[in-house]
């Protein structure tokens, strides 16, 4: 048995939110085919805050386990590796790919650390995966462990969204047609992600956001920063919409703002691909503002799924859908190559929170506190 | 002409359902959703108050998603005054 010390989550009694505690864990030793690690930095993940939620569902009851350890991106370090790894030794760095379950094809259908049951996530001092979870990240490499934390999750869901996005973009739009499409976005770190391969691509890009330190990262990332606060009504709700007569003048004003600032922005031609992670209070006007053509692409639903499309506008106009969520196996260690080999990372993340502090950081989040796009936090930070 | 762009105003104002101090003439068609359909609701309930006939096909034909609504209001009460006052 290995002894540890995680951040746990139980099994809820009735609707009112997890709460993080402090406890003993005990792994089983370790198998040929697994690997012992130290997380050293995590990030925390929208995921860990829905699980703290219990919405839309308790995950311990989902894993039928009293208690979760949660926790699906970050850097560890190789302790140990099980008999059958032969490429992986005991003082690697690696970042963690949180694939806990594929389909027969190689895409993810469960996370490790959220809804697989029997992992436990990095809010522990150790754990264990499996060799296809690590990326090893080369010793040479110039990018920080901090700025590693953040991608696991963020940037491989990015690098495969775009993938696919961008393909169906350009399967209408050629690059003679549309040499530097307009790409927007709305949503957290996998939008920033997307757009800063958007611009690798030769696209021109902007994101939404609505706090001045957001605005000041989507700057200093080469990002055209567009202030959500100027169309701060912009929160669509369709019964409100056709009986709430207040509520409908505010909202057509914020959609008119909001529809001319991407004309101003884009010349007129709107928007080519549209990364909309937030979903309900946005879509109509996310639709609104895609050129003929043009894509919305999510891997997301942060403030609700439940969407209504207009199809005789989405066929006249050839609007195409992407709907993504995690990642080939493939397509994550090849998003990990290619971060490794340029410098498509996060900027360095400032926001960093001690071990003790956590279930600050988990309350901060989930009260919309948190700035960056990038919150870490530490769990063995001297083994960096 | 006054009368008349005051009841389109009032028809607009119920279709869209908002306020008549809403309908800015700055706003264009788009952004009001003022579609097809909702166009031709407008043009029967105006044709309704006043009992005059617009002619609909050439509205429509000068019409676009980016037509401000102030020259959807003039363009249709110059059609009513026209239609009121045959030469």
């Amino acid at each position: 048995m290995i002894r540890t010390q995680a951040w746990v989550i139980r099994r809820g009694v009735d609707a009112s939110p997890a709460a993080l505690q402090l406890e003993e864990l005990e792994l089983s030793e370790l198998q040929a085919d697994e690997v012992l690690v130290a997380p050293i930095y995590g990030c925390w993940e929208g995921n860990m805050s829905h699980a703290m939620r219990r919405k839309p569902v308790d995950i311990c009851r989902l894993r039928l386990e009293d208690r979760v350890v949660l926790g699906n991106s970050g850097v560890v370090r190789v302790l140990a590796t099980g008999r059958d790894i032969g490429d992986l030794q005991e003082g690697d760095a690696c970042v963690l790919m949180p694939i806990g379950a594929t389909d027969k094809h190689g895409y993810l259908t469960r996370v490790f650390g959220y809804d697989t049951p029997g992992t436990v996530g990095l809010l522990a001092k150790r754990t264990k995966t499996k060799r296809q979870q690590l990326f090893r990240i080369p010793p040479d490499c110039p990018h920080d462990l901090k700025q590693w934390a953040a991608t696991s999750i963020r940037y491989a869901t990015a690098w495969d969204n775009w993938k696919v996005a961008f393909g169906t973009y350009r399967l209408q739009m050629s690059e003679a047609d549309d040499p530097a499409p307009w790409v927007w976005g709305w949503g957290g770190g996998v939008v920033l992600a997307t757009l800063q391969l958007a611009a690798r691509a030769g696209c021109q890009v902007a994101m939404i956001a609505s706090s001045d330190a957001r605005l000041a990262q989507i700057e200093a990332s080469g990002i055209v920063p567009v202030d959500r606060r100027n169309f701060a009504d912009l929160q669509f709700d369709a019964a409100r919409l056709d009986s709430d007569q207040a509520y409908r003048e505010r909202y057509l004003r914020s959609e008119r703002t909001f529809l001319r600032e991407v004309n101003r922005i884009t010349d007129g031609r709107k928007v080519a691909v549209f990364v909309d992670n937030i979903g309900t209070p946005v879509y109509r006007a996310t639709m609104r503002a895609l050129a003929r053509q043009g894509v919305i692409t999510t891997t997301g639903w942060d403030r609700g799924g439940l969407l209504t499309t207009q199809r005789i506008e989405a066929c006249m106009n050839r609007h195409q859908h992407v709907c993504t969520h995690g990642v080939r196996v493939s397509e994550g260690m090849a998003a990990c190559d290619y971060m490794a080999k340029s410098d498509w990372v996060p900027p360095m993340p400032t926001d960093i929170t001690t071990w003790d502090e956590i279930p600050k950081l988990a309350e901060r989040f989930g009260n919309g506190e948190v700035d960056s796009y990038f919150p870490l936090f530490e769990v063995n930070p001297e083994l960096a | 002409m006054e009368q008349n762009i005051s009841v389109i105003k009032q028809v607009l104002s119920e279709k869209l359902r908002v306020s008549e101090d809403f309908l800015d003439d700055e706003y264009t068609l788009d952004e009001l959703g003022l579609d097809s359909l909702t166009s031709a609701e407008v043009v029967l309930g105006v044709e309704t108050r006043l009992g005059v006939r617009i002619d609909v096909s050439a509205l429509g034909e000068s019409l676009t998603r980016e037509t401000r609504l102030g020259e959807l209001i003039q363009r249709m009460a110059g059609m009513l005054e026209a239609a009121a006052c045959p030469t």
